[in-house]
């Protein structure tokens, strides 16, 4: 959707529009949605951080700026940021940190599960400026450039912690591999 | 390994679809349009007004009523409270039909609509404890101990458990009968001390 559009969509939006409003919703929440569930793990509170993103988006004080930055991408930046309070906030109560899996899947593909859960898993053991970047790459297919105006951080720095948590899972990962697998067999 | 297995493996992680209450979450929170504010408060102007223009034509009741009470005050008076009374029933018809109370309590979605059927919430604290009396439902949490919750995993049929925990799947041949009514869920708790719990 054009800037200009979505510009006009979130002023009627502002104004009480609520076909303005779903509209934007319609267009954006499902990315954001994915981006605050493989960060916090847990659908409950990423469908708190994506609701809380759209309101604050909504008020007057709301610091998006049309000219800097696409509407995406600061709802990403938003998203990004609500999630890692959301963390910050568990890790000094409980501590308990979830392993983001779709239960969907049925029992005879307790593999991809199993798969699913190691990949959640090893991603989330990666630093959080590797987890954000390559979260944003590999599911959101979102270009480097964008990553990194996205984070306020050069592009080189962006390939970097790319390299590098990529790298990270391949080792962590290595069982999961056709050739890791002949050589569990 | 090379990227492209890689890739494959990373993209074996999907995400689920967040639920319908999302919409329906961000759609209540949109501010009010000013356009509706002033319909609203146009039409409770006219209702006075035509409340107004209507007890007027009620001068003669209001004189009978004076009649009624011979110690009660002047024309006027009588007058007067019945254009008031008047219109605060008005008013309160208006706002019953204009008007938006605000919600307390949990909202319920029945095949993603929202239902205007009773939730009854039983208890305090954490965990779920709803009664739902229109479709005779009760759901709960079950709760271990420490305040860890005891999570559905998967089904017991005759002499059969089957569950999923942490990706993995378990399956326990009982070798008995353990249900008679066929399937019924099962849940697991994962907690260390368990053993102490019944030592």
């Amino acid at each position: 959707m054009e800037s200009g559009t979505e510009q006009n969509l979130l002023q009627k939006a502002r104004n009480g529009d609520e076909r303005a409003l779903m509209r934007l919703f319609e267009d954006h929440h499902i990315p954001l949605f994915r981006f605050a569930w493989r960060l916090t793990g847990r659908s409950a509170d990423a469908e708190d951080i994506v609701q809380e993103c759209f309101l604050g988006l909504l008020r007057p004080s709301s610091a998006f700026d049309p000219r800097r930055t696409s509407l995406r991408t600061y709802l990403y930046g938003a998203v990004r940021n609500q999630a890692w309070k959301q963390l910050r906030r568990r890790e000094d109560s409980d501590g308990d940190m979830p392993v983001a899996v779709d239960h969907r899947s049925p029992e005879s593909e307790t593999l991809r599960a199993e798969r699913e859960a190691a990949v959640a898993r090893a991603i989330r053991q990666l630093p959080d400026t590797q987890q954000e970047v390559l979260i944003l790459a590999q599911y959101e297919q979102m270009p480097l450039a964008d990553i990194a105006g996205l984070l306020g951080i050069e592009l080189g720095a962006v390939k970097s912690r790319l390299q590098r948590g990529r790298a990270a899972l391949k080792d962590a990962l290595a069982d999961y591999a056709p050739a890791g697998k002949e050589r569990q067999a | 390994m090379n990227d492209k297995e890689l890739d494959a493996i990373l993209n074996t992680w999907e995400a689920p679809n967040p639920s319908p209450a999302l919409r329906e979450a961000v759609r209540e929170g949109l501010p009010h349009a000013p356009q509706r504010h002033g319909s609203r408060w146009l039409a409770v102007a006219a209702a006075i007004f035509v409340t107004g223009i209507l007890s007027m034509g009620f001068i003669p009741t209001g004189h009978a009523q004076l009649a009624d009470h011979p110690g009660g005050g002047s024309f006027f008076d009588g007058f007067a409270q019945n254009i008031s009374e008047r219109h605060l029933r008005f008013a309160l018809w208006l706002h019953s039909l204009f008007g938006e109370a605000p919600q307390q309590g949990p909202r319920l979605y029945i095949d993603n609509v929202k239902s205007k059927a009773a939730v009854e919430k039983f208890g305090e604290g954490t965990g779920v404890h709803y009664y739902l009396p229109a479709q005779n439902i009760y759901v709960l949490t079950l709760p271990g101990p420490n305040g860890q919750a005891l999570k559905p995993a998967g089904t017991v049929n005759g002499s059969l458990v089957v569950f999923t925990w942490q990706g993995k799947s378990y399956h326990i041949d009982a070798r008995e009968q353990l249900t008679d009514d066929g399937e019924q869920p099962v849940y697991v708790l994962s907690y260390a001390d368990f053993r102490k719990l019944h030592s």
